[in-house]
């Protein structure tokens, strides 16, 4: 009869040990949830810092800006410089992408003419190769296109893609 | 005795319950708290509403139109002046033309984008071109700093307004 009440209040402090353990389980499930919703938002937001960052940087390229008389303009591309940095970029990729990761890492740069006609230019890839995976923030900037020829310009858009693999 | 110890053994289980409650509790204010206000911008829609506005604004009107040999600022004002309608394009008026160019380039941008935006060239008290997506008007909550360009008829009287603004998406 004691052996009988021993054992069932052994039953019962066990049973005891086992909930308490439970809760604390569950605890740390529900705070490391909460952590990786923290961690997940706060790369968004890095990826969103990164993207005007470059936006930025891109849109007031010395290479590629208007000027005139060493005076540059905001907010307009010269199409020749685009053409010839263009062709550069083409024809040697991977000296490009190398030259300018250090300003902008892993992103895709590309003009786009929309009045009057369509042209592309692309100024810098350094996307995901095939079979990567990662996250592309797009971001689109209205720009002018001086053409130097003519002396007139054009309305196009800078689209820069910045990529958090 | 026996009564004392069930008691001590109760005031055990509603402990573990209070415990599980408050645990709860806190899980849920924490969730509470990190949900987004549907209002509130981030530092990425701040900036990409206002560089979008004033570089559209800026980008538009310096942009040349072949067949009428003049910029959209140029076309503007002879739309929008007492003594317009000195340029021709083609067989269309510069005002038929400022409208057919500001279409074409609002498709190809900004719904393309599916940007909900207010785009308003006002010419004068009584002539404007308005386009509006999905409800985006002066009144709407969380729309950015619009970009804003004056058109100067000088030296005829009056200006035309370029305004862009883009809310919340």
């Amino acid at each position: 009869m004691k052996s009988k009440k021993a054992q069932l209040q052994m039953g019962e402090s066990i049973f005891v040990v086992i909930i308490i353990l439970l809760l604390i389980v569950f605890g740390l499930v529900f705070a490391s949830n909460a952590e990786e919703d923290s961690i997940r938002a706060d790369k968004e937001d890095f990826l969103d810092l990164d993207s005007i960052t470059l936006t930025k940087y891109a849109s007031s390229l010395a290479e590629l800006q208007c000027s005139l008389l060493d005076v540059t303009e905001l907010s307009c591309f010269d199409i020749d410089k685009l053409t010839a940095f263009s062709n550069v970029t083409d024809k040697y990729p991977e000296i490009s992408a190398e030259y300018y990761f250090s300003q902008f890492g892993n992103a895709n740069i590309t003009v786009h003419e929309i009045y009057p006609s369509n042209r592309n230019w692309t100024i810098y890839y350094n996307g995901l190769e095939d079979g990567e995976v990662g996250k592309i923030k797009t971001t689109t900037v209205p720009i002018s296109l001086y053409d130097g020829i003519t002396k007139r310009k054009s309305f196009g858009i800078l689209e820069i893609q910045a990529i958090s693999k | 005795m026996m009564r004392t110890k069930a008691q001590t053994e109760i005031i055990g289980l509603v402990i573990i319950v209070i415990i599980i409650t408050l645990a709860m509790l806190f899980y849920l204010s924490y969730k509470a708290d990190s949900m987004t206000d549907p209002s509130k911008k981030t530092t990425y829609q701040t900036y990409a509403y206002n560089e979008i506005a004033t570089s559209f604004a800026q980008s538009f009107l310096e942009t040349y139109v072949w067949e009428c040999h003049a910029t959209v600022e140029e076309l503007i004002v002879d739309c929008g002046s007492l003594r317009g309608g000195r340029i021709t394009c083609g067989f269309m008026s510069s005002c038929q033309k400022l409208e057919e160019v500001m279409v074409e380039i609002k498709n190809e941008t900004l719904d393309a984008w599916d940007y909900p935006y207010g785009l308003t060239l006002r010419l004068s008290s009584s002539k404007k071109y308005s386009y509006v997506k999905y409800n985006c008007t002066q009144d709407t909550v969380g729309r950015g700093t619009p970009g804003v360009f004056l058109v100067p008829y000088f030296p005829d009287p009056g200006v035309g307004t370029l305004e862009l603004g883009i809310c919340k998406y």
